[in-house]
């Protein structure tokens, strides 16, 4: 069950996993599994097996160790973590377009959302979260298969009250007539959109807005044209992607094997607490910049005492939080090394008043 | 399939309505509050917004001058404010003749003298009641290098002289997103360059939604506050929380047209409350669950702080705010001289608040909270931007209830000077409750936000993560990546928090026209870092 999300899941606390409950076993950031929860159940990875009654009545973020010493950590579903846990059957909207779609669709408790396709869910699954506890997604896919499937994942993440899914082919039959005008917000992922805008059009109530998902600049151009002659205005178009970084400590040398230290340039100081405050509110980074200025201090007596000098440059592999001579420490951030490089464009459109 | 549930979302301005007023097509977002004697001034044409009270949000108006007087006129329904579809279709039937396709500027001489008629000519067909639109057919008729241009040209031109001669008004509703993106592009630093892309990430990786409880510490003016708002749509708990003894405002919230329900969710309480209710809490479950005594010991603990006692940080922010030197969150985001030159306010124009323009302006007396009817936050942040301005002085009562939040150019002034007839739901942050306070120190808050750049993210963390129940994610906002990558360091190395993350979204808009698709030329090229990650449970 998707959490936190219905009224009756009052919290006392940190919420005790249950026999039948949906977690997310946690072995990396790139390696997580869904898993419900059964009495007698045995979940098995490389860091062995685990007993599913262990888990019984511990909070959820309990960090729980297997038979062979391994340990996992036990979290709560939610629709970011469900997006990297779920079976993939189509390609899925990953967390950053999701945001978006989110955001510039106003999504928001109470709003009744179509959506074509359903696809794997990964989007139907945050736009149920943002419309729920009044609201409604009505999502439409033309694969009967996947349908059932996308339907069989709603119940089990607890959203099936949420999302109705049809089989339907709207890019050939369009929505259903019944939702003219009723509708907030429409998101498409379809390889021809553009068939489906006059639908989309009826079913919109005014100054609604829409999106469309195309991996294609082509798509986006006749997407665009047919929304212009349609009744929308505020065309936009956009494309988001993400960086992470990974973060670490790193030494950097400092003693680059000159016995002649250059006294002509003094470090720049950075502000301290006696000196002209900037503002008393500063209180937490006037700490660190000192700290930070003791550390460079300290190093710079290390660099210019005679015995350093000829000692060699910051050593790999040395024992932790354990400082080679001749170097300082700083913590760095690197971008991750593969990104993605392209997902899609986003459109997006209102209609007319 | 029957549409049960219609949702509550409003559909026209009402009187009293927050709106933003988007202007040409974009070239000017402004805030205004609809009142009977509210105004909007474009150049130097002022006019009332009374034409806009019961009109449906995305109805476009034009600003429509008559000798003395201007008045806003809804235009009948087209599908883009500027008629773009009517011109494309013009351009495309122009394209099939060879004659403009082949047209280009070779033959352009670049003096100046293409246009016959001056501005004197220009001023007198005004004065004589001319409307915008006979204006353009004047120009474009003197214009001796119109025919030869181009169709793209052409329309470019056209364009031009529209939002000149007969600016187009879209009313558009409030939201968070449009909050962020309006400040973005007019006053950044307000909003701590968050932009609204990151902002969006913010809400998934917190997991905002329905049926939690949100801690939110931030110094951005209330965008934080006010995205979870939206989000929870009344459903669940909002705690935006302070470290001073004053509270910063949260005035973003108020630019949403919030139903009652949702405008009681946003709550506020002092950080010292939060945490010490909730190490009281935890404690008293370390014993033998929550007990009559151990409520009562948490009741006397709860209330031994209502006097507020000074902490380091507190003390600190008082001195911040006695001294009205510029806040620290000004130039701890700018190289440039801080706050003076950052009110671009118009002494007229009393009753514009600007949400935030430091973390501790704008801040009001706890004492003043409870009391409806005493100077609001609004009130303070007026007389903060006084004090900027080196021209203290207090503002009529009436005043008070006014907010129009400008971001347009000076010379456009919505100035909202009613007289406060609109009916008034209750205020979103109120402070508050000891129950409020008791119920997330035992339960744990289920998300936790932080925007605060002017603190070092590490020593806020590790006091907020405790607040929160476990296996719940939190998300920390910086527009500078270094002091997010020591916290997330710190993280890792103090076991608190698992799927920790260091993001910079990315973000790009096109252009899309029939063979003339690509990036904008210009682009933001930052909106921000965001650190998230989830508590586990050996983290307190």
């Amino acid at each position: 069950m998707i959490w936190p999300l219905l009224e009756d899941t009052i919290r006392k606390g940190d919420k005790l996993i249950q026999d039948g409950d949906l977690l997310i076993v946690y072995e990396s950031h790139k390696q997580m599994k869904a898993v419900t929860v059964s009495k007698g159940g045995e979940f098995q990875n490389r860091y062995g097996l685990f007993a599913h009654n262990d888990w019984i009545g511990k909070p959820f973020g309990s960090k729980v160790t297997g038979k062979k010493g391994g340990f996992v950590h036990l979290l709560a579903p939610s629709p970011q973590l469900w997006t990297l846990v779920l079976t993939h059957r189509t390609q899925i909207l990953y967390i950053m377009d999701i945001s978006f779609v989110l955001a510039y669709l106003e999504v928001r408790p109470g709003c009744v959302v179509m959506e074509s396709g359903t696809g794997s869910g990964s989007l139907t699954t945050a736009l149920a979260r943002a419309a729920a506890p009044t609201g409604h997604i009505y999502s439409f896919d033309f694969h009967e298969q996947r349908a059932e499937a996308a339907r069989k994942d709603f119940e089990r993440i607890g959203l099936s009250n949420f999302i109705t899914v049809t089989v339907r082919d709207t890019q050939g039959e369009g929505f259903p007539e019944e939702f003219a005008n009723e509708v907030d917000a429409v998101f498409l992922d379809l390889p021809q959109p553009w068939l489906v805008i006059p639908s989309v059009a009826k079913s919109l109530r005014a100054d609604s807005p829409v999106c469309s998902f195309s991996p294609c600049m082509e798509q986006v151009q006749r997407t665009c044209e047919a929304l212009t002659t349609t009744e929308f205005r505020d065309l936009r178009t956009f494309e988001v992607l993400v960086r992470t970084y990974e973060t670490h400590e790193e030494y950097f040398g400092t003693d680059i094997g000159l016995d002649i230290v250059n006294n002509e340039i003094e470090d720049a100081t950075l502000h301290t607490p006696g000196s002209s405050p900037p503002h008393k509110r500063l209180c937490p980074t006037e700490m660190k910049t000192t700290s930070a200025e003791e550390k460079t201090t300290s190093n710079k007596s290390e660099v210019s005492g005679k015995d350093n000098w000829m000692k060699k440059g910051p050593k790999k592999g040395r024992g932790r939080g354990e400082q080679p001579q001749g170097s300082k420490c700083s913590i760095v951030a690197r971008p991750e090394a593969e990104a993605k490089g392209h997902t899609g464009y986003l459109t997006f459109a209102r209609r007319a008043v | 399939m029957s549409m049960t549930n219609k949702s509550s979302i409003q559909s026209c301005a009402e009187f009293g309505s927050s709106v933003l007023l988007d202007i040409n097509d974009g070239d000017r977002m402004t805030f205004a509050r609809l009142h009977s004697t509210s105004t909007l001034k474009i150049g130097n044409t002022k006019c009332t917004l009374e034409a806009l009270v019961g009109q449906p949000f995305g109805a476009v108006f034009e600003m429509q001058s008559e000798r003395n007087s201007s008045k806003l006129v809804r235009m009948p329904n087209v599908s883009d404010v500027n008629g773009r579809n009517e011109k494309r279709q013009q351009i495309e039937t122009d394209q099939d003749s060879e004659d403009v396709k082949d047209r280009d500027n070779r033959a352009l001489v670049d003096d100046n003298k293409a246009q016959t008629l001056s501005s004197d000519d220009i001023d007198r067909m005004k004065r004589d009641g001319a409307s915008g639109k006979e204006i353009i057919d004047a120009l474009v008729a003197n214009s001796a290098s119109f025919e030869t241009k181009t169709a793209f040209s052409q329309e470019k031109y056209m364009k031009k002289k529209q939002k000149k001669y007969a600016p187009r008004v879209l009313l558009r509703r409030p939201s968070a997103r449009s909050i962020c993106e309006a400040y973005f592009v007019k006053d950044p630093r307000k909003i701590g360059f968050c932009r609204m892309d990151t902002l969006a990430l913010m809400m998934s990786l917190a997991n905002v939604g329905p049926n939690s409880d949100i801690l939110v510490l931030e110094s951005l003016g209330g965008l934080i506050t006010a995205a979870v708002t939206e989000r929870l749509g009344g459903h669940g708990s909002i705690c935006s929380t302070y470290y001073t003894t004053k509270r910063p405002p949260i005035d973003m919230v108020r630019l949403l047209n919030l139903d009652d329900a949702t405008a009681l969710s946003v709550l506020r309480a002092p950080l010292e409350k939060l945490v010490a209710a909730r190490q009281s809490a935890l404690r008293s479950k370390d014993q033998n669950g929550v007990g009559v005594a151990e409520r009562e010991a948490l009741a006397q603990a709860l209330s031994t702080l209502e006097e507020p006692k000074n902490s380091t940080i507190g003390q600190n922010a008082t001195d911040a705010v006695v001294n009205d030197s510029p806040s620290m969150a000004v130039e701890a985001l700018s190289t440039e001289t801080p706050v003076t030159e950052s009110m671009d306010v118009d002494k007229e124009t009393t009753n514009i608040i600007s949400p935030a323009q430091n973390t501790t302006d704008g801040v009001v007396e706890d004492s003043q909270i409870k009391d409806m009817e005493a100077p609001s936050t609004e009130m303070s942040v007026k007389q903060n931007m006084d004090l900027d301005q080196k021209t203290s002085h207090s503002l009529p009562a009436e005043d008070r209830e006014e907010d129009a939040c400008e971001l347009g150019d000076k010379e456009a002034n919505p100035t909202a000077v009613g007289e406060g007839k609109a009916s008034k739901g209750p205020r979103p942050g109120n402070e508050a409750t000891s129950a409020d306070i008791f119920k997330w120190a035992n339960q744990g808050f289920s998300s936790l936000l932080v925007a605060a750049p002017e603190l070092d993210a590490w020593t806020v963390v590790k006091q907020l993560i405790p607040l929160l129940s476990s296996s719940s994610p939190f998300v920390i906002y910086s527009p500078y990546q270094q002091p997010l990558a020591e916290c997330m360091f710190q993280l890792q190395k103090n076991n608190m928090a698992i799927a920790l993350q260091l993001t910079e979204p990315w973000c790009r808009e096109y252009q899309v026209l029939p063979l003339r698709s690509h990036p904008h030329m210009q682009m933001s090229a930052t909106g921000g870092f965001t650190l998230s990650g989830i508590r586990i449970t050996n983290c307190v």
